[in-house]
């Protein structure tokens, strides 16, 4: 299901067989259910294909990691962001009362 | 490039962007043709106004410098000068965290501008005016949907190290020392404490982080990396977010060390004597006019402030990270623009680092310095660690221009008691005279005084040159 988003399915699965690795060398199973959702999210939030120049080396290990585990914190992100607007309709609500009031 | 005046800065050459050199004592950027749709985007967004209106960068103006023939060359820049550069070694917990956050900050900025940060290195942050600044120009690039490049770097220079200041030692900035790009992420997964992997951006942008630099060491031969792959915008703000909150997560309580509470605990001043002092080393380093002060052992900076108070430039060095991270927290309380709070251990100075000994500076080639404060401070340079008086007079005589206000304490004084209760008294030379004797090569002896309600004798010398 995961790679019938507008990503290569292939590519999708690498990036699940790769954190899974990952994952169970640096944390051992405990948030594995959590990290699954993230990884969902890592796919979801996915990727295209565009050439990289840079002086920099990213450094591959880096660069893997990092296309892994930013989707996940972009779902994180996008429901923090999304929380924060509905506290900001509340609180704007509960003033616009208590000035009536 | 023409040649006789112009030196070019020995820590720019990675970035083919640009590099820097100084001309008659100015430091200038040249910026090159490869990198003129950058620098001029950086303009034209209006990005470089964003980031000098929330003081994020330091500020330049375009100059015409005949001097300059290099075809390489697009433009000059003369960013604001600044007094002082320090290194992130020498910073407190707070400093190092401040400036982590300022990148951060700087690549959101820029990323609402179309743009975003290709190196995330903490050289690249001095402070000025007391708040951490981004002096490097040309790290700007136009954004393109693609990992962020210097992610690995903000990891190794910022995370990383904070991390290990707050989970397990605040010393462990000296790794800084050590790996000048930067703390290799397996050793700081090795460092850190189990439980730092319960912090989710620890354990992503560090353990699984390391996990898989690792995995990727070795390149295998007929297998390659595909580093097409580009990412999301949404996914690059989860990322930066997610970073903002790991650095913003680590914190450093305060705790007692031997010099933190050296004043209000430890020292052998009623509060008259201590005006007094206050007076005699102000009027002493006055008569020199002094642009620009070294408070060597400085503490928390209570004598540093007699200088920065009235607008001069005065760095306070201290060797306890905690007397530095105290100063740095009054420092931005009372937003100073003057005091520099900075680490430095006298008996093993800042070393000359990096790429033929010349990519970041020792202490001494920093200075020297108009004026040099050294209050309390040659008792324990001799007595705690051994050092001849002389070799301490030529130190001395390596950082200061004009010359110097310090302090000698005679064996007489408690807190030299202290210091020989657990040793033997080898100390023959640490007499009064013989601290004169080791000086006057090196100094000319102006005036000295007892501090009132003391044992000890304040100095104003002037250096030979």
């Amino acid at each position: 299901m995961i790679g019938t988003y507008w990503l290569p399915k292939h590519r999708g699965i690498c990036m699940m067989r790769y954190m899974k690795l990952h994952i169970s060398q640096a944390f051992p199973s405990t948030l594995s259910k959590a990290v699954d959702v993230g990884l969902v999210m890592a796919v979801i939030f996915g990727l295209t294909l565009k050439p990289s120049y840079a002086y920099l080396d990213p450094n591959t290990g880096s660069y893997m990691i990092q296309m892994a585990i930013a989707g996940a914190f972009a779902g994180l992100f996008a429901i923090k962001s999304f929380w924060t607007q509905i506290k900001t309709f509340i609180n704007a609500k509960l003033r616009s009362r208590q000035k009536k009031s | 490039m023409s040649s006789a005046l112009i030196t070019p800065d020995t820590a720019s050459f990675r970035d083919p962007s640009g590099h820097i050199f100084r001309l008659n004592h100015i430091i200038y950027r040249q910026v090159n043709l490869s990198y003129k749709q950058n620098y001029d985007l950086l303009l034209s967004s209006g990005l470089y106004q964003a980031l000098i209106d929330a003081r994020l960068l330091v500020a330049h103006s375009e100059v015409k410098l005949k001097e300059i023939s290099d075809v390489a060359a697009y433009t000059i820049i003369k960013p604001d000068q600044l007094p002082i550069i320090s290194y992130p070694y020498e910073w407190s917990f707070s400093q190092l965290q401040d400036a982590a956050l300022a990148t951060l900050q700087i690549q959101k900025i820029a990323l609402d501008y179309g743009m975003g940060l290709k190196d995330a290195s903490a050289y690249n942050i001095q402070f000025v005016d007391g708040r951490p600044t981004l002096i490097d120009t040309l790290s700007f690039e136009a954004y393109e949907q693609r990992p962020w490049v210097a992610y690995n770097q903000f990891c190794q220079h910022f995370l990383g190290p904070l991390a290990l200041m707050s989970l397990v030692d605040v010393r462990l900035n000296r790794l800084l020392r050590e790996y000048i790009d930067g703390v290799p992420l397996d050793l700081v997964a090795r460092l850190l404490p189990g439980k730092a992997r319960l912090k989710p951006s620890l354990l992503a942008h560090i353990f699984l982080h390391a996990s898989s630099q690792l995995k990727h060491a070795k390149p295998q031969p007929g297998k390659k990396v595909d580093k097409t792959l580009t990412m999301s915008r949404r996914s690059l703000d989860g990322l930066i977010d997610s970073l903002h909150s790991g650095v913003s997560g680590l914190s450093f309580s305060i705790p007692k060390t031997e010099w933190a509470d050296y004043y209000a605990a430890n020292n052998n001043y009623l509060d008259k004597a201590m005006k007094a002092k206050h007076k005699m080393v102000f009027d002493y380093a006055k008569a020199m006019k002094p642009k620009v002060v070294w408070d060597l052992g400085g503490n928390t900076g209570q004598f540093s402030r007699l200088f920065s108070d009235k607008g001069i430039t005065t760095v306070c060095w201290d060797i306890d990270p905690v007397a530095v991270e105290m100063n740095y927290q009054l420092v931005k309380k009372n937003n100073e623009k003057y005091l520099w709070p900075a680490l430095q251990d006298f008996t093993n100075p800042s070393p000359a680092l990096g790429w033929n000994h010349q990519e970041r500076l020792s202490l001494s080639e920093r200075g020297p310095v108009d004026v040099v404060l050294a209050l309390a401070l040659v008792h324990h340079m001799a007595i705690a660690n051994n050092v001849p008086l002389e070799k301490v007079a030529t130190f001395m005589h390596s950082l200061t221009k004009k010359g110097l206000v310090i302090e000698f304490i005679p064996k007489q004084d408690s807190q030299v008691q202290l210091l020989l209760s657990s040793r033997q008294d080898i100390f023959d030379t640490y007499t009064k005279e013989g601290f004169e004797a080791a000086f006057r090569p090196y100094f000319t002896i102006n005036e000295s005084k007892l501090i009132p309600g003391t044992k000890r004798w304040l100095y104003r010398m002037s250096t030979h040159r």
